[in-house]
């Protein structure tokens, strides 16, 4: 297991050509794709994140880095498909009901398929009927993010839904959330922004201690 | 009105004092009243923000109850893009939401294609006339506002998301797109010159969502050229942003604006610094949602106490960090008026959170 520096070098600057290259490379040789997925395009999914947290990049690189991601897992989802690899977990993300912001739900998107999860993308402006939907597909993490104060106050609405179903577990996030909104509305989880976002679902789902 | 604290210095004067980076003798006090003003006349933020007489009517009731020294006419940076064909989706208790983005991939528009700007459509006229009204209401004595929306947020408007892409894909396509909206800002800063305006605020939000590098490739240079429009016509200058800009202040310090005004995310004594090494003045930054929105009357109080205490007296002006959401209670608003103007009631407060 090595990682692929000139791979995760490319994600890093969002170098989607280099990535298609090294991926094509590989699926031409038969060699484990899986293993260019895990030592390298996810570590460095994982680094674009942590850099945006520390406000070291912003959201155009992140979103350069996350379309040479997906570059690279379109030539190679056939392959993935075919082996039977298990995503690490199934997640569903949305504006809530009454915001049409997208930008910090989309790269949350970006950072989970970045982790390798499989993630239900609910979109904007989403009502509980929309949440409960995915719930009853099967997805225990339901994630929601708003912009606006006045949406954020839906946040509890959904929260309420589901406090008689255990199995789901509610993470907020969105501009003007706090840990204290959070905690006061009974959410599972507060993303202060997405990379934090990830490691919250990576505890739920117990991916890391 | 003259709630200075000095009987011979009006509002305005306080906040023109503020903006030269003068000695003030009390802070002055600029609550962001917006789509608020329709709950304390009993309208939905969509009734308000589309009428002059209502907006008129929220500020006069603003005025009474907070006591400001200034007020912006409406906090609203959806208006531009309205006029250029953005589709709004209204809501009862926020500002509008742009729906539609004519320069998308999906319409294939340009530029040439837009409708063409003018002050005389949209709510321009609504505007104008609220301006009117407050002037009748207020003469001179309180500092008016004036916001347009910043070029990178109008150009999103325009563009949508695709223009975090094209700075990396097309950068020339992003530099002619906030030219655009660049002439577009000093348009609207005319209008509200002609109306009366003492300030103009450039919002800019969008901002806080880009590096430093670009922040100058990009957005400086079309910023400066409103800046220096509003020096030439003898006014003063405000850039607002709100999110954690904390390391892009110094880029954004190199822009030619009076006052920079930020929201709870920035360190206040760190912007009093950099304002201080830059020869500027600054705003900020009462906390919205765990404060004003969702706190009581004395969190309000302590959170103007950190405010007035990390601002200082000198090019600072207190104001909440961004417009202030429709639902905050009045009486929590009033708190910090009453911590604005009251000496024992400050002491009282910091003894308070001293013990």
């Amino acid at each position: 297991m090595t990682r692929n520096q000139e791979l995760y070098q490319a994600i890093l600057r969002g170098d989607r050509s280099t990535v298609q290259k090294i991926f094509q490379s590989a699926i031409d040789q038969h060699a484990d794709v899986n293993e260019l997925l895990e030592d390298s395009m996810i570590p460095a999914m994982r680094e674009v994140g942590e850099r945006f947290a520390r406000s070291e990049i912003y959201v155009p690189e992140m979103l350069i880095a996350a379309r040479a991601m997906q570059a690279g897992l379109t030539l190679i989802e056939p392959i993935l498909a075919k082996s039977n690899r298990k995503p690490r977990g199934k997640v569903a993300v949305g504006t809530v009901k009454g915001d049409l912001h997208d930008i910090g739900k989309n790269l949350v998107v970006i950072m989970l398929k970045g982790a390798g999860y499989e993630v239900l993308d609910l979109g904007i402006n989403c009502p509980v009927e929309k949440y409960a939907t995915a719930a009853a597909a099967g997805i225990n993490i339901i994630m929601c993010s708003a912009l606006l104060s006045t949406t954020m106050m839906y946040m509890k609405e959904v929260v309420n839904f589901f406090k008689n179903n255990s199995a789901v577990k509610i993470i907020v996030g969105g501009a003007p959330v706090t840990q204290k909104y959070a905690d006061s509305i009974g959410a599972h989880g507060y993303g202060k922004n997405a990379n934090e976002a990830v490691r919250i679902v990576e505890r739920l789902t117990g991916a890391v201690a | 009105m003259k709630n200075s604290g000095n009987p011979d210095v009006a509002g305005r004067e306080l906040v023109r004092q503020a903006f030269r980076r003068q000695k003030t003798a009390r802070i002055p006090w600029v609550p962001f009243v917006g789509c608020h003003g329709g709950k304390l006349i009993g309208a939905t933020a969509e009734n308000y923000l589309k009428s002059g007489h209502k907006i008129a009517a929220g500020l006069k009731k603003a005025a009474e109850l907070y006591r400001p020294d200034g007020l912006p006419v409406m906090f609203d940076i959806q208006v531009e893009a309205e006029v250029l064909g953005c589709d709004l989706l209204w809501s009862e208790d926020a500002p509008p939401s742009v729906v539609s983005h004519p320069l998308d991939a999906l319409s294939g528009k340009t530029i040439s294609s837009l409708p063409e700007f003018s002050t005389t459509r949209g709510r321009y006229p609504e505007i104008a006339r609220a301006m009117e009204i407050f002037r009748q209401d207020f003469g001179r004595d309180l500092a008016l506002y004036g916001l347009i929306c910043g070029p990178l947020s109008l150009a999103l408007h325009l563009l949508g998301n695709e223009i975090f892409l094209e700075m990396y894909d097309n950068p020339d396509r992003i530099v002619e797109l906030l030219d655009y909206c660049s002439g577009i800002a000093r348009q609207s800063v005319d209008f509200y010159l002609q109306n009366g305006a003492d300030v103009i605020a450039v919002v800019d939000p969008i901002t806080s969502q880009i590096s430093a590098e670009h922040f100058r490739q990009f957005v400086t240079p079309a910023l400066n050229p409103i800046f220096e429009h509003i020096r030439n016509n003898g006014k003063l200058s405000l850039l607002h942003v709100c999110g954690n800009i904390e390391r892009n202040l110094e880029c954004m310090c190199e822009a030619t604006w009076d006052n920079l005004s930020v929201d709870d995310r920035v360190s206040l004594p760190g912007l009093k610094d950099l304002a201080q090494k830059y020869n500027k003045s600054f705003s900020g930054n009462l906390n919205l949602t765990v404060a004003l929105l969702m706190g009581n009357p004395d969190d309000c109080r302590r959170e103007a106490i950190r405010n007035l205490d990390e601002g200082g007296d000198t090019g600072f002006i207190l104001s909440p960090g961004c417009d202030i959401p429709f639902h905050v209670p009045s009486e929590n608003l009033q708190a910090v008026a009453e911590i604005v103007y009251d000496d024992n009631q400050r002491e009282v407060v910091r003894k308070q959170m001293i013990g």
